[in-house]
């Protein structure tokens, strides 16, 4: 019985591990692909590691410079914004994210944020989920071994450096544990979107008949507030809201 | 032999030479019907005799050879000028269906033999109604029973015909606007020509008088008149439809009067007609480029040579240089963009000068297209203009061919208004100049592929450590707490066996505290501890003094504060001994202190030997 189990486990394995180095074969395909400005190829390949259920933000920034290439531009920035929200303080793909948006045709003004939101967004944007549930979990480790100290130490000088260490690992755990179910959401209920049709008129109630509130055009990003029927309720960054059919906008989702 | 194979060879050469003068050709219609009666004309530009003609297998000779003469003689300047044409005329009429070639006549004049240029004629099925085909060559004129002018669509009609309906963007095809009819025709009116949109196009010349000739559609035989020759070069890419184009032909047509008349007949009675024909739409697939372009490529395709020169390497600041880069070949020449050329940003650069030599034909655009730069240096120092790249799809390999330029170094030195120095005043810097855009390469390192919709937050192991550690901490706690407790358990046991033991040597000192009998109660306590020392530091009696007893103790790493309680101890015992007063309390205390400091001793002395 435990044979059969031994060999189901590394037959599991096995499979798992060819998929990845497969991958890892047409990842090197794909960038030879793009270094030789064979666009359409390189998204081909890039699309199809996708496909197979594995990602990082790497492939997504690569994925997005080739649509670029090939003057995909919405394409591009979707897959930016896709490499965003994994890996939200890289520069390079802030970088070109910039210049896609400059090919667009819409240019919002951001309403600026509150500063203390902007720093805390900051903040939680240095490390991703995952890194933030490590050291969540590591410091709450840390919390158990100083309070063992504590409590089993003689010396009163270590006793209250142990104390109020704890302490402070503790806040750093509920804190990161919080930073990391807030990333984590971001990337899983993310209710941004962008604009996919050349031209969108944005109605004022959800029906084909509502008056026209603004024109909005293609690789504009909005978010979603609230949806009914075919119809979602957008908001863009400049506060402005309407209605827009479904069939109009793809969402950033992964 | 020899000889005999000169003579041939100089004979060969000099009929060749005559041949430049004397020609002797045949001419037929290209196409005709089964049963149709149609010429066959040898023309000599000499007097000939001895005309063998090949048989004319599948054809049936009417009459022949009708031999005719012409002779035209001109002056012009003075100069006399006179040309004799002969022509042997056949009349013949095709039996069957299908293409045969005729084979080269002979003809001799002068004393030597020419031979004529050969012929493929196509015959078709014939028509039904065409019992009296009486046709001219190049003119065909048919009668109509009927009285009514009207023209038929099978008659007349116009087609925009295409070489090549599938080809690559920036490829060129040849239209060509045609005019098909069977009918008399007087003139051509309202030409509406296509506007060929998605093209760029290119007239090609054509013989301003349209002449007609006779083609073969579909096993009828029309007379074909091309209207226009256009080269036409894709814009973009997939299907493009060439517009319809409308002409409007005057017909000539006989009228049968009622009422004949004898010269009705004789000159024919001919009206005019009018008649509008559409041609059909033509629907153009094009391709787009294949991918894999070259960085360099600028859309021109065909075929092409690349040449960049530069006039000098050794100039003075602010001396003109001229790069001249050009391009020669088949192809969309006009329509290629400028070659990039990566000058020195501190070169002072212009415009470049376009001149081309481009003729069209229906091969393609062929010729020339050059480029003149003119470059100012107003620094000095080396400079190196990067390899000129130039790149092209040729059509017939399907593949980007990629030419580039030899690399241009050149010396600039400082000139000579340069060190006068009343110029350089003042100096100006300048802003670090960007030159492009683009956006940042991909990554290619340490790229780590996680499976999609993976997060460490939420996930059985990470949610499952939180109380797994907290457990763990628990259980460290409780051992941690049971031992220290059992710990202090063993150590209230060693001193209560301590204490007995203590007790014991003490039990005739406690039974004098009883009774209060002090000086024996003092010196049986003496006695007590002494003996605890002798036998615990295995000291003999008759070597017994404090000195020795505290350095074992030393020794046996007993705290100088334990050591110190014993020798005051001592002290007490000793003195107290011979003091007269003391009351009861006192020796309680001093028998509890013993008790105490024997069951200490014994204690550690007992962990240091384990140890």
């Amino acid at each position: 019985m435990f044979l059969l189990y031994s060999i189901f486990y590394l037959l599991l394995f096995s499979t798992t591990f060819s998929k990845a180095s497969n991958n890892n074969a047409l990842l090197d395909s794909a960038n030879s692909y793009y270094s030789s400005a064979y666009y359409e190829k390189a998204i081909n390949a890039y699309d199809s590691i996708i496909k197979s259920g594995y990602q990082s933000s790497e492939i997504y920034f690569n994925l997005g410079n080739a649509y670029f290439k090939s003057n995909k531009i919405t394409s591009a920035i979707l897959n930016y914004e896709k490499a965003k929200l994994l890996a939200p303080e890289d520069e390079d793909i802030q970088f070109n994210l910039d210049l896609a948006n400059k090919y667009i045709t819409d240019k919002i003004e951001i309403l600026p944020e509150f500063f203390l939101t902007q720093w805390l967004n900051k903040i939680i944007s240095i490390f991703s989920s995952d890194t933030w549930a490590y050291i969540s979990l590591i410091s709450f480790i840390t919390v158990l071994i100083l309070v063992l100290l504590f409590l089993f130490s003689r010396i009163m000088f270590l006793k209250k450096l142990t104390f109020g260490l704890a302490i402070l690992f503790l806040i750093l755990s509920i804190k990161s544990y919080v930073f990391a179910s807030i990333q984590k959401s971001d990337i899983t209920d993310c209710n941004s979107a962008l604009i996919l049709t050349p031209t969108v008129n944005i109605k004022s109630s959800p029906d084909e008949k509502g008056t026209d509130i603004f024109v909005l055009h293609e690789g504009t990003k909005l978010s979603i507030e609230d949806s009914l029927s075919n119809w979602y309720n957008i908001k863009l960054k400049n506060g402005n809201e309407g209605w827009l059919h479904k069939d109009d906008i793809v969402r950033i989702a992964l | 032999m020899s000889i005999k194979y000169i003579l041939i060879i100089i004979s060969l050469l000099s009929s060749a030479f005559i041949n430049a003068q004397t020609k002797f050709t045949v001419s037929a219609p290209n196409v005709v019907a089964v049963g149709e009666n149609f010429r066959l004309t040898y023309t000599l530009n000499a007097q000939g005799s001895n005309l063998r003609v090949p048989a004319f297998k599948d054809f049936s000779i009417i009459s022949g050879p009708n031999t005719s003469s012409s002779s035209n003689m001109s002056i012009v300047n003075g100069q006399v000028t006179q040309s004799v044409t002969y022509s042997y005329t056949y009349f013949i009429q095709a039996t069957k269906e299908g293409k045969y070639k005729i084979d080269a006549a002979t003809i001799a004049t002068g004393g030597k033999d020419y031979q004529s240029n050969t012929l493929t004629i196509e015959v078709v099925k014939g028509q039904g109604g065409q019992t009296q085909a009486n046709s001219q060559n190049n003119n065909n004129q048919q009668t109509q029973s009927s009285s009514i002018p009207d023209v038929d669509g099978d008659d007349l009609f116009v087609r925009v015909s295409v070489d090549k309906s599938t080809l690559y963007q920036g490829e060129h095809l040849v239209a060509t606007l045609k005019v098909y009819t069977k009918l008399d025709l007087a003139g051509f009116d309202n030409f509406k020509f296509p506007s060929f949109n998605g093209f760029w196009s290119q007239d090609i010349e054509t013989p301003s008088q349209i002449s007609l000739q006779r083609e073969n559609v579909n096993g009828v035989i029309y007379n074909m008149g091309v209207i226009k020759k256009e080269l036409l070069y894709p814009q973009q890419s997939g299907e493009i439809t060439i517009d319809p184009f409308e002409l409007t032909c005057i017909v000539r047509q006989k009228v049968n009067n009622r009422q004949r008349s004898i010269f009705d007949d004789f000159f024919g009675n001919y009206q005019n007609v009018k008649k509008k024909v559409v041609s059909p739409k033509v629907k153009i697939n094009v391709k787009p480029l294949p991918d894999g372009k070259p960085t360099s490529f600028n859309g021109a395709v065909g075929k092409f040579t690349f040449q960049a020169t530069i006039d000098k390497n050794n100039v003075k600041t602010n001396d003109a240089i001229t790069l001249k880069i050009k391009i020669s070949g088949n192809g969309n020449l006009k329509l290629a963009d400028v070659p990039k050329v990566n000058f020195p940003p501190d070169f002072e650069t212009y415009d470049p000068k376009v001149s081309d030599n481009i003729t069209s034909t229906a091969a393609g655009t062929s010729g020339s297209k050059t480029y003149e730069y003119l470059l100012i240096p107003r620094h000095a120092g080396n400079f190196r203009i990067a390899p000129v790249e130039f790149s092209y799809f040729e059509v017939e390999t399907k593949q980007y061919k990629q030419v580039s330029s030899e690399e241009f170094n050149i010396t600039v030195e400082k000139g000579a208004d340069d060190n006068n120095g009343t110029v350089m005043s003042n100096f100006s810097k300048e802003d670090v100049k960007y030159i492009g855009t683009d956006i940042r390469f991909i990554k290619t390192k340490n790229i780590e592929l996680k499976p999609t919709g993976h997060f460490v937050l939420g996930s059985l192991w990470h949610n499952s450590a939180y109380p797994l550690t907290l457990a763990l901490f628990i259980v460290i706690v409780v051992i941690r707490r049971k031992q220290i407790k059992e710990n202090a358990n063993a150590m209230l046991v060693k001193n209560r066996k301590a204490n007995k033991m203590a007790k014991k040597r003490l039990n005739s000192a406690s039974k004098y505290l009883k009774e209060n009998k002090r000086e024996q109660f003092y010196d049986e306590t003496l006695k007590a501890m002494w003996g605890y020392l002798s036998d615990k530091l295995s000291i003999p009696v008759s070597d017994l003094n404090r000195e020795k007893a505290f350095e074992i103790l030393n020794s046996n790493n007993i705290e100088t504060e334990t050591i110190s309680n014993l020798s005051n101890l001592l002290d007490t015992c000793e003195y107290a001994r011979f003091a007269p007063n003391s009351d009861a309390g006192e020796m309680d205390k001093i028998y509890n202190s013993t008790i105490n400091i024997i069951g200490l001793l014994d204690n550690k002395i007992k962990r240091n030997a384990k140890t």
